[in-house]
């Protein structure tokens, strides 16, 4: 199976555009806080999400899933299942069409569609196809497996101990330390006044999208269409045409509307696979669905860390030094939990040593979840930040302030294209009323208030490729074709802006076809915050061949030279001479041809030049101190994206991000039992995502607004991602503030912090 | 396996009667999605933990996922597609959209829905009245604000009979 | 998930629904609300063969207060019906307030009260509060056969109640407040703000002469059943209810309390809880009972 695009070494490229565009120095429609383009459809409940596709003569299918931690299949025994009513296929592993290799390393894969070694509970066994969902759900329970359980460690560090259960035979470590190392540590520290050191746990957390995951699949001779909810279609549809053995262009995928994914979506699973081969052999479509269970288990987390980071300073704010170990459960299959790229880059320090060792549990396998990694950083080096300022008596914003660099440390020394680190911190520190709000403890009865901040950065730029193409019809109106996803970002209402920027269409004359692999152009996946920073500029580009050409046009019908004339108002007008103007509804070139059609390509990122997103967060909370309660009272997240190229949808990222950083930080746990090896908690009732009562009221944002024309014609960074990397930090040195206590482990629920409290109280 | 009892049921959707033949473990959901074609009324856990099956049974938001259809028989059930009326949208879908409330849009029928039946027993609620009303939708998404603000929105302009353009702190932030 | 296949009864009249309960005997389940039967069903957790819809009994769907004797709150009645009733909000706004905490909106609406207290979970919002207000459960069996049981006598285990297999609970009764009395709610989730409680505590008091003259606290969720802290009441009685009377009752409350730790929180964090919940609604009832009578309660 072919690699998903963020593990190539050298990410694929398209053509460089044909001119380099210019930024816009002024703008009409971009930036504005316009609604989503789709909003109706959203709103009206007609939005057809693959879950809503009702195919004529469709089939359901269900997945049977092993209830062990570690188990070996030695029998399954389908008879029964198979003479159920409505039953129209089963399949097993004894299916050589379904002995589909699966769970790659560098060195090939690791496990197969239905592998008889089951290493997590709900690792899949067999599937069965039947008429209605619930001939299918009675058929699973008739299936009779004969196991021989294992024995199974859930926790990493049990894991990684000697005599541990083997869940691979190769061992429970992911092969290789990464070290990173720049500098030395040990002269780093000993330049250091001040040295904090200290451990930090986060826990492992469920994407939990509110649309599940699933697949309609179906087959017109040898070409297949599965409709399917994803981040990025063309990802599908290449690890399908590689497990299928087919052409890519008889693998056609769809997934228009979807219900969120938060990286959960970001690739293929294995419940699309069996869908395809279901209906298949049924030659019937087939709908296959897992359930809100089954999508705490096995279709990604992001994993739990435990991080030791020992950090110096000297008494004028320079770091001296920092060392980061990091410890991460990858889960079952291989992945990574790496953590450590902003312990090496987000602040300026000579000295630095990153040490990340991952490995396997008897658990469903990690997954990318909105800025993997970056959150889990953020807990420890916020705080250890946090400490560090006391230490030597800086206000923690005037102290991150001391260590903002204009190079990537980590990428060789080379310059950002922007950074608004600082813009964040001050004027984010100005809208919240930081030195206000950190004036001294205030108490109010048994709650105690307190302030704290956080900064970030975020790793991926996003670049090529991606290729898109605008279609300007006789009438004005005008076709975006673009493969790229909306999964509830507002990309479509983004990339709608940029050709009504560029050709003064009004958006509601803009025609989107999107994410759609038979009728749309290749882009990446939505996701790594890289969406708006990778395609608008392609849009822009496309916009731009389209006015080439409508002014070429109108040129020549006005006998003038092409670079005397502009477009404007719908008019294409002869620089100077006032008389000498046609409107493009008359402009005899495209009454010709009906249609223009303008191709745009991603240009390359500056190969001399580094490009990251920066943020900074502020927080506000009352602590009760018996209780160990927590009140948000106020959050503030100031975000340097690049340009801001849409008020509104810059807000919904930014709100969103901040409420997955309160789950994060403060209610989202996966309980694995260790006396079963099972998870507890695998339902919305015992696994807890922010709810309408859990966010403050008071939930602000402060763009940073400042083009990054370096990076990209349209001057864009992303944001989705950084929006959620500092909250739950920012939310601790908040609880620090009001109580002098250091939450080490995420989240701060009102146990541990209750607990905490009482020892404090002891110590006096 | 055909069902132990297939039931006849007389359900009033959307101000339509329907008649029809369903097995009666089917859940009102199952029946609103696969039998009546209204897929705007989502599956989100079926397990009632989550608002994105919610409807309205006359007038009040309840979980379509722990409700059988034959219960509901001479009540009058209102799903996410009954909202518009006349062509127009209801001032919650209009407020939804107007502020970005809807996001990747999964949850927000349900939240539509528990939105309008707060409205009708209060035309002017508070926030704490909102977010109560509201807790038992859950949405991964907008963080609820932009939720609140619709709702606050919608009730503005359904109070003052007219449209209100929304305040340019709820659109550019403060 | 899907619910298991059953049978669909739906009797109109209390007598038909007991006749078909005795008649299914340890097949078929009593079905008001739904929400917590229908749940278990969809988690295979249990599959009757019949269900017994009660929502065509319309005899069992009311609210209703008689001076002389105090509330009746029929087995038909929602948990939002609780909450709006203007007699329950104004007589017994605990019982209210404690409905109100129950769940979401949505599920208020459709589950019922009695449905609550026969779920039997020991976390059940409802019962401390009723408990506490000297709360009685009629069950009729077959033949009609009636009888009363205190609602503190109901629960019996986790999931278990007194109620016999071919028992219905017909009504909650609730005595008329005594003179001079309130009673209080409070709850807390260790997780986030819309939760199952993690613990909840009911009171009531009595104050005469200045002096508490009567006091039941009831702990929910820290032991396998609704649980009275008698100790912690016995030392509120005669005192004249200071800051430090009701901080000990507290204290008193949390060593009686037999509290698990669980994925919803620890045991050690419980214990602190009740004593603070209980301290917290101690305040609350009695500042209650000086506001509603002017301090000057059968002087």
């Amino acid at each position: 199976m072919r690699k998903p695009y963020f593990l190539l070494k050298t990410p694929p490229t398209t053509p460089e555009p044909a001119e380099k565009l210019a930024p816009w120095a002024e703008t009409t429609v971009v930036g504005k806080p316009l609604p989503r383009v789709d909003a109706y459809e959203r709103v009206s409940g007609s939005a057809v999400y693959a879950l809503d596709l009702f195919l004529p003569d469709m089939l359901y299918a269900a997945i049977l899933r092993c209830p062990h931690a570690h188990a070996i299949v030695k029998k399954v025994d389908t008879a029964a299942a198979t003479k159920m009513p409505g039953v129209r296929a089963v399949l097993t592993d004894s299916d050589t069409e379904a002995r589909i290799p699966w769970y790659f390393t560098e060195k090939g894969p690791t496990s197969r569609l239905f592998d008889p070694h089951c290493r997590y509970e709900g690792e899949e066994i067999a599937a069965v196809a039947a008429e209605t969902p619930h001939q299918a759900a009675d058929a699973l329970r008739a299936i009779v497996v004969e196991y021989e359980e294992l024995p199974f460690v859930v926790d990493l560090d049990s894991a990684l101990k000697p005599g541990a259960p083997l869940i691979h035979e190769g061992g429970n470590q992911v092969e290789g330390t990464l070290v990173y190392e720049r500098g030395d540590i040990a002269k780093g520290f000993a330049d250091a006044e001040a040295i904090v050191e200290r451990t930090f746990r986060t826990s492992c957390e469920i994407h939990t999208p509110m649309e599940v995951h699933g697949s309609v699949a179906k087959w017109d001779g040898n070409r297949l269409t599965v409709w399917d909810t994803t981040q990025g279609v063309f990802q599908v549809q290449q690890s399908l045409a590689d497990a299928l053995r087919l052409p890519l262009s008889n693998v056609r995928v769809i997934g228009q509307y979807m219900g969120g994914g938060f990286g959960s979506k970001l690739e293929i699973s294995k419940h699309t696979v069996i869908a395809a081969i279901l209906a298949r052999k049924t030659a019937r479509p087939v709908k296959l669905f897992i359930s809100r269970e089954e999508s705490f288990l096995c279709v990604g987390n992001r994993p739990a860390n435990t991080m030791s980071l020992k950090a110096g300073v000297r008494k004028d704010g320079t770091l001296t030094a920092m060392h980061l170990i990091n410890r991460g459960a990858v889960g079952a299959y291989p992945g990574w939990a790496g953590v450590g790229s902003q312990v090496a880059d987000l602040y300026t320090c000579a000295h630095v040593r990153v040490e990340e060792t991952c490995g396997h549990i008897n658990a469903g396998q990690e997954r990318a979840f909105r800025a993997p990694g970056f959150p889990q950083c953020s807990w420890a080096l916020e705080q250890v930040m946090d400490e560090l300022a006391a230490a030597i008596g800086l206000d923690p914003v005037e102290f991150r302030l001391t260590s903002i660099p204009v190079v990537s440390q980590r990428q060789g020394g080379k310059p950002y294209t922007s950074t608004g680190l600082r813009q964040c911190l001050v004027e984010g520190a100005r809208a919240f009323g930081w030195d206000a709000a950190r004036g001294g403890h205030r108490r109010n009865g048994p709650w105690l208030r307190g302030a704290g901040v956080a900064a970030c950065q975020w790793g991926w730029p996003g670049g090529p490729p991606s290729t898109v193409i605008v279609r300007y019809f006789a009438d004005g109106s005008v076709s975006l074709n673009m493969g790229a996803s909306d999964i509830g970002t507002g990309t479509k209402t983004i990339m709608a802006m940029v050709v009504a920027e560029e050709l003064g269409v009004a958006l509601d004359r803009i025609q989107i076809e999107h994410a759609d692999t038979g009728t749309t152009q290749y882009a990446t996946p939505s996701g790594g915050s890289k969406t708006v920073p990778s395609d608008s500029p392609a849009v822009r580009a496309a916009a731009v061949a389209v006015k080439r050409k409508l002014l070429a046009m109108g040129a020549e019908q006005l006998e003038a030279a092409e670079d005397e004339v502009v477009l404007k108002a719908g008019e294409i007008l002869v620089a100077g001479s006032p008389d000498k103007k046609v409107r493009l509804a008359e402009l005899e070139g495209l009454m010709n041809q009906q249609v223009v059609i303008g191709v745009g390509h991603r240009e390359q990122n500056p190969l001399d030049k580094v490009t990251k997103p920066f943020g900074a967060q502020f927080a506000e909370v009352e602590v009760n101190e018996r209780t160990g309660e927590v009140r948000i009272l106020r959050l503030l997240g100031a975000h340097d994206s690049g340009r801001v190229m849409n008020r509104l949808t810059y807000q919904n990222q930014v709100f969103g991000g901040m409420t997955m950083g309160i789950g994060f930080g403060m209610t989202e746990r996966r309980v694995l039992d260790r006396q079963t090896g099972k998870m507890v908690n695998s339902n919305w009732h015992d696994y807890k995502i922010p709810t309408a009562m859990d966010v403050p009221a008071d939930l602000t944002c402060v763009p940073i607004d400042v083009p990054d024309n370096e990076f990209n014609s349209t001057g864009t960074k992303g944001l989705g991602e950084p929006a959620t990397i500092p909250t739950a930090a920012a939310i601790a040195n908040a609880v620090y503030a009001a109580t002098g206590i250091r939450v080490t482990d995420a989240p701060i629920n009102p146990t541990q912090l209750a607990s905490l409290l009482a020892d404090q109280r002891k110590r006096g | 396996m055909s069902s132990l009892s297939k039931l006849r049921v007389r359900l009033r959707v959307n101000g339509e009667e329907h008649e029809m033949l369903v097995p009666v473990e089917k859940t009102l959901l199952e029946v609103l999605r696969e039998d009546m074609g209204l897929t705007g009324t989502k599956h989100g856990c079926e397990l009632g933990e989550c608002g994105a099956c919610a409807v309205l049974v006359d007038g009040k938001p309840v979980l379509s996922c722990l409700a059988l259809p034959v219960e509901l028989e001479g009540h009058e059930i209102m799903t996410v597609e009954g909202l518009a009326a006349a062509g127009r949208m209801h001032p919650l879908q209009e407020a939804f959209a107007d502020l970005g409330a809807a996001q990747c849009g999964y949850c927000t029928p349900g939240f539509l829905l528990a939105a309008k039946s707060l409205l009708e027993q209060s035309s002017d609620p508070t926030r704490d009245e909102i977010k109560d009303a509201l807790a038992g939708n859950l949405c991964r998404c907008t963080g609820y604000i932009k939720i609140y603000e619709a709702v606050e929105l919608a009730a503005r302009r359904m109070r003052s009979g007219s449209e209100t353009a929304p305040e340019q702190a709820v659109l550019y932030g403060r | 998930m899907s619910l298991p296949q059953f049978a669909y009864a739906a009797p109109k009249t209390l007598e038909e629904a007991l006749a078909l309960l005795a008649q299914h005997r340890g097949d078929a389940r009593v079905m008001a609300g739904g929400t917590d039967l229908l749940l278990k069903m969809e988690r295979r957790k249990l599959a009757p063969a019949v269900l017994i819809g009660l929502k065509r009994i319309d005899e069992l769907r009311y609210i209703r207060f008689e001076p002389e004797q105090g509330l009746f709150i029929g087995a038909l009645a929602r948990l939002s019906d609780v909450v709006e009733d203007a007699i329950i909000r104004a007589k017994y706004p605990a019982i209210a307030h404690a409905a109100s905490r129950t769940a979401t909106v949505q599920i208020r609406n459709m589950g019922t009260v009695a449905g609550n207290l026969c779920n039997s979970s020991p976390c059940a919002d409802n019962a401390p509060t009723l408990i506490a207000r000297g709360a009685k459960v009629e069950l009729v069996g077959a033949q009609a056969r009636s009888r009363w049981l205190d609602l503190e006598k109901f629960f019996t285990g986790p999931g278990a109640t007194a109620l016999a297999p071919d028992e219905i609970m017909r009504q909650i009764h609730v005595p008329c407040p005594p003179g001079g009395s309130a009673a209080a709610y409070q709850n807390i989730s260790a997780r986030s703000k819309v939760d199952i409680s993690a613990v909840s505590v009911g009171v009531h008091l009595t104050r005469r002469d200045g002096k508490c003259h009567d006091a039941r606290i009831v702990l929910g969720a820290v032991a396998p059943v609704p649980m009275r802290a008698r100790e912690a009441e016995a030392l509120l009685v005669g005192t004249g209810m200071d800051e430090d009377v009701m901080r000990a009752s507290g204290e008193m409350a949390a060593r009686e309390a037999r509290p698990i730790s669980d994925v919803r929180a620890s045991s050690e964090w419980r214990r602190e809880m009740v004593a603070v919940l209980t301290r917290r609604a101690l305040r609350q009832a009695w500042d209650s009972i000086a506001s509603a009578h002017g301090g000057i309660v059968n002087r």
